[in-house]
């Protein structure tokens, strides 16, 4: 072994190795930073370069991009809550509020801190684990990723906050969300609204980009400041490197997650980052303050996202099965090299099996480092006046929406879920469940009849299925016994105070959520069970449930007419607001339609200086940015990402 | 009269003479060459088709430059050859490379087509040499005994071509089995193969069978076989694996049920293929046809594609995937019914 690993690191050390492996770090590092490009596509263009490499020069250049794929992608997350790929969303609930508070560099530093000390974990449990690799893959059938599934979906409890049944509705959108799309056990095709568009449901990222950039975006251009809230950002960054060595035993929790996250075919990139958050807030203290700028927040989903590629490497090492998409085409090259995954990685490659472990580490260390000197530069990012930030942030949300399928489809879907997110953060729904249900719900329910399809009812007696049952019970009651404990000493949160309007509002928006359900149920009817039972019971819990807050919330109504006067008046209401946010809607509805009507190419640099200069920029600022908007388009997707555009409605010709 | 005559013809002639250069002088030189590819980046179609492309730059007249345009998400198949067929200028510079999913005939009674596949301009394709059927050991002895345990079929789907075998083989050959469809992809069947949670699985992918195989966890017990001319052949490398075809010619099963079978296969006897829009020019669809054959028959690429896809790799050339096509695509009522009976009886979900 020792021999082996030694054999592993000469070879990574040979010079045109590392500089494969540099160059692999540094061409991720900038990808993954930008949202909606992602290291995936890298990977597919220098495919065809590596299939000629030596072994050594394929692990060290295509396992050097991979691994460090959620390392920068960190920036846009804490700093305009654009995520910059699926693996960093569960980072803007902290990560945000920290940029707001003016933290953004603390956040940086514990975000890549905990990135660095997540994947070296990554690669010591991919060490440790090679003896058992086959029996511990082995282990884990259809039954057990249902309760891993129904363990990860127990975070919406804690992800609710003040609001449980609010958050259970919420849950059931995104469980809904996940259903849209050609059902495998019967080919229906569920809520595709007779469009192939949403055959295979909808992305991911598009939810996200909806339910969180756009909300803290509005928001923004009705502050009318910078993102930060105070102008000093002090130094921060070496604070968050201290916190992740604070919370050291939170950090190891959180990448032995991500690494049983990557083991698992089928589970998918984007939930480990939200595994992690939610058994960090269900077993860390004071968790009130998640969701609010705790540092916890950015150090608990980091720490676990690099740690999953380490965890991914170890299906493909013993069975030749990609834990990740990124590993497929990893694998493809591996194979065309000379590298055979399955026991001969244990054996007579072993020396191949431990230079990809060597690459983890190197490469995670080489980005952290890469992305601590850019820190600064990006956080002062915070600092920038709104007028800067919103039109820019918005150019990125609607390209990476565009991303998603390159179709305009994939803008509908951003405004629809833009309006979804907004309404839910006016009315004070907890948006996380949303995100967490529609990642988890389709494995769900997949695992769910898998299980059944293949042993009835019999794998609920399975011990590993009760023991994981436990471990689900048990997070689910400790912050209940948590918070029982701080009620009686008298630490819990106050509740904010309450506003009849937004009740009234509030009302509406759950009637409507009703008539989605019903809707729902009724659309199903046309379906064999199989396929409409999910929507069934989502609707027989859903629309009781919200009856149940609607009646709560007239009884709120009622109570507050026949007493005091509101006890204060709600920013919500007050007609700057109002007309402030009229019109960052109307410039948002201008710029989806500007790209519908006359392309993204004209549409994007008049949208961003025309709103850079209407709210103060200078001319040469304004259209200095406008030229940087068009600049990026041009680069990334005219040059790098060659994209087709989608013909403009108002300009008809041959693409 | 005659003198015009003779004239006509011999400007006709002239201009036949002139322009018969102007077809051998397509060149790309200093072009770009866009493909659509009908999956999401990194997949199998992605990946045959970058390692083809990379030869075929190096055939075609002027070296164009190959830019790619993913349209794997959201129902991609279906919408990158809608997109082909309606949104494409026929100018030769746009071509797509996709798999067998949009050829599909139960896909192509969906009402979100709007493309005649049969329209298509094909380049030319490759296939893998067909799915390679097997079965757990510890199952096998329940294959054929309708008193054990059923045998676990599994799958990301029903109707992956090679369930018809599956399902043929439950009519005809008495097998008992169970279908268990849904699995999120082919990593996860591999590993419920592996643990026993699933016992039948079909894969075109070799490296997947030898390992399981070496590890003595399945029996080979048939295979889908080559069409050709003379009949079906086996993959070089399972030779002593059953063909199919040949285990249902046996049980004489008839026209209808042998037709029916043919068409749920048909599709895969396309595999990998590339195709330029309808009303493409003739000459580019000339340069292109030879460009790829040139490109599919260059050693270094059979080294490259043998390694990465299969050993048992074979080129199809445009012409021939043309004249396919329509056999694949209309299918008498009666035959896609009969198919359609046999799917309902064994509860094997369409798509």
């Amino acid at each position: 072994m020792i021999e082996a690993a030694y054999q592993g690191l000469l070879g990574i050390l040979e010079p045109q190795a590392m500089l494969l492996m540099v160059s692999g770090v540094l061409l991720s590092s900038v990808f993954a930073a930008l949202p909606g490009v992602g290291v995936l596509l890298i990977l597919t263009v220098v495919l065809p370069f590596s299939l000629s490499m030596s072994p050594y020069h394929a692990i060290a250049f295509l396992l050097g991009i991979g691994a460090v794929s959620n390392t920068a992608n960190t920036f846009p997350s804490v700093l305009i809550a654009v995520p910059g790929s699926a693996g960093s969303q569960a980072t803007i609930l902290d990560g945000y509020p920290m940029a707001r508070k003016g933290e953004a560099k603390r956040a940086f530093g514990a975000a890549f801190m905990a990135s660095a000390v997540g994947g070296v974990l990554g690669a010591i449990v991919l060490l440790a684990s090679l003896p058992i690799l086959r029996p511990l893959v082995l282990s884990f059938g259809s039954p057990e990723f249902f309760v891993l599934v129904v363990w990860g979906l127990s975070a919406i409890g804690v992800l609710s906050g003040r609001a449980p049944i609010k958050g259970l509705l919420a849950a059931i959108l995104g469980i809904l969300i996940a259903t849209v799309g050609v059902d495998e056990k019967t080919a229906i095709e569920r809520f595709s609204l007779d469009t192939a568009y949403l055959w295979d449901g909808v992305n991911v990222i598009l939810i996200g980009l909806g339910l969180f950039a756009v909300p803290e975006l509005i928001d923004l251009a009705v502050r009318r400041s910078s993102i930060a809230e105070t102008e000093d950002l002090g130094s921060g960054l070496l604070e968050g490197i201290k916190d992740v060595f604070r919370h050291w035993w939170m950090v190891v929790r959180c990448s032995a997650i991500g690494v049983w996250v990557g083991v698992l075919p089928g589970l998918g990139s984007s939930v480990a980052d939200w595994f992690a958050y939610a058994h960090a807030v269900q077993t860390e203290k004071n968790s009130e303050r998640f969701g609010t700028g705790d540092v916890r927040g950015v150090i608990a989903p980091e720490s676990s996202n690099n740690a999953k590629e380490g965890g991914a490497l170890i299906p493909t090492i013993a069975f030749g099965i990609p834990g990740s998409t990124s590993l497929a085409i990893m694998l493809a090259a591996f194979v065309s090299v000379g590298i055979h995954p399955g026991s001969r990685m244990l054996t007579d490659q072993l020396h191949l099996t431990l230079a990809m472990v060597w690459v983890l580490v190197i490469s995670n260390l080489m980005a952290t480092s890469l992305a601590m000197g850019f820190a600064g530069t990006f956080a002062r990012l915070s600092l920038q006046p709104f007028y800067v930030i919103v039109p820019v942030t918005l150019v990125l949300c609607a390209s990476a929406s565009f991303a998603a399928s390159y179709a305009h489809e994939d803008l509908y879907a951003f405004l629809v879920f833009s309006a979804v997110g907004y309404l839910m953060k006016l009315f004070d729904w907890p948006r996380p469940p949303v995100l967490v249900a529609a990642v988890l719900g389709f494995q769900m329910e997949t695992y769910l009849w898998l299980s059944i399809a293949r042993y009835d009812f019999a794998w609920l007696l399975r011990p590993s299925v009760l023991l994981l049952l436990a471990l689900v019970v048990f997070t689910l009651m400790l912050p209940v016994i948590r918070k029982r404990r701080e009620a009686k000493r008298g630490d819990a949160p106050a509740a904010p105070p309450d506003d009849p309007r937004l009740r009234a509002g509030n009302i509406l928006y759950t009637l409507g959520f009703i008539a989605l359900l019903a809707w729902g149920a009724s659309v199903a009817q046309e379906w064999p069970l199989r396929s409409a039972l999910i929507v069934y019971s989502l609707a027989g819990v859903g629309i009781p449930l919200a009856l149940l807050q609607v009646t709560l919330d007239l009884l709120r109504i009622r109570k507050h007419l026949g007493g005091a006067a509101a006890e204060t008046t709600p920013d919500g209401g007050s007609p700057d607001v109002l007309r402030r946010t009229g019109e960052v809607i109307l410039w948002i509805a201008a710029l989806v339609g500007g790209i519908l009507l006359i392309g993204f190419h004209v549409t994007l640099p008049l949208f961003t200086a025309g709103y850079a200069f209407a709210y103060g920029a200078r001319w040469r600022t304004a259209l200095l940015l406008g030229v940087l908007a068009e600049g990026y388009l041009y680069l990334v997707f005219d040059e790098l990402l060659h994209v087709l555009w989608p013909e403009p409605l108002l300009i008809s010709s041959w693409s | 009269m005659a003198r015009i005559l003779m004239g006509v013809i011999l400007a006709c002639g002239l201009w036949a003479l002139a322009a018969a250069p102007a077809l051998a002088e397509v060149s790309f030189e200093g072009k770009t060459v866009k493909v659509i590819v009908a999956s999401n980046a990194g997949g199998g179609t992605d990946l045959s088709g970058r390692l083809i492309n990379r030869f075929m730059q190096k055939y075609l007249p002027g070296n164009p430059r190959f830019v790619y345009q993913y349209m794997g998400a959201g129902g991609g198949k279906i919408k990158a050859a809608n997109y082909l067929a309606n949104r494409i200028k026929p100018d030769g510079m746009t071509f797509m490379q996709t798999d067998s999913s949009p050829i599909q005939p139960h896909v192509l009674r969906r009402k979100v087509i709007k493309y005649d596949p049969t329209k298509f301009i094909a380049i030319g394709g490759i296939h893998r040499g067909g799915s390679v059927l097997f079965i757990r050991k510890d199952a096998h002895k329940r294959l054929t005994d309708g008193n054990a345990a059923k045998v676990n079929v599994g799958g990301i789907s029903g109707a992956r071509a090679w369930q018809a075998m599956n399902v043929w083989g439950a009519e005809f050959l008495g097998w008992n089995l169970k279908w268990i469809v849904g699995y999120p992809g082919t990593g996860a069947l591999v590993k419920a193969i592996s643990q026993g949670e699933i016992d039948v699985l079909a894969t075109q992918n070799a490296y997947i069978i030898n390992e399981l195989k070496g590890e003595g966890v399945i029996d080979l017990i048939a295979q889908e076989g080559i069409r050709g001319a003379g009949g079906y052949t086996p993959r070089s490398s399972f030779k002593d694996v059953p063909i199919f075809p040949e285990l249902m010619a046996e049980k004489k099963i008839g026209k209808l049920a042998t037709a029916a079978y043919e068409s749920w296969m048909g599709p895969s006897t396309i595999d990998k293929w590339q195709t330029l829009p309808p009303k493409t020019p003739v000459e580019y669809v000339k340069v292109y046809r030879d460009a790829f054959q040139k490109a599919v028959h260059d050693p270094e690429f059979l080294k490259l594609a043998r390694k990465q896809f299969s050993q048992d790799l074979v080129s199809v050339t445009g012409e021939s995937l043309n004249k396919r096509l329509p056999q694949i695509v209309d299918v008498p009522k009666e035959v896609l019914d009969y198919a359609s009976s046999l799917r309902k009886k064994y509860k094997v979900p369409e798509r």
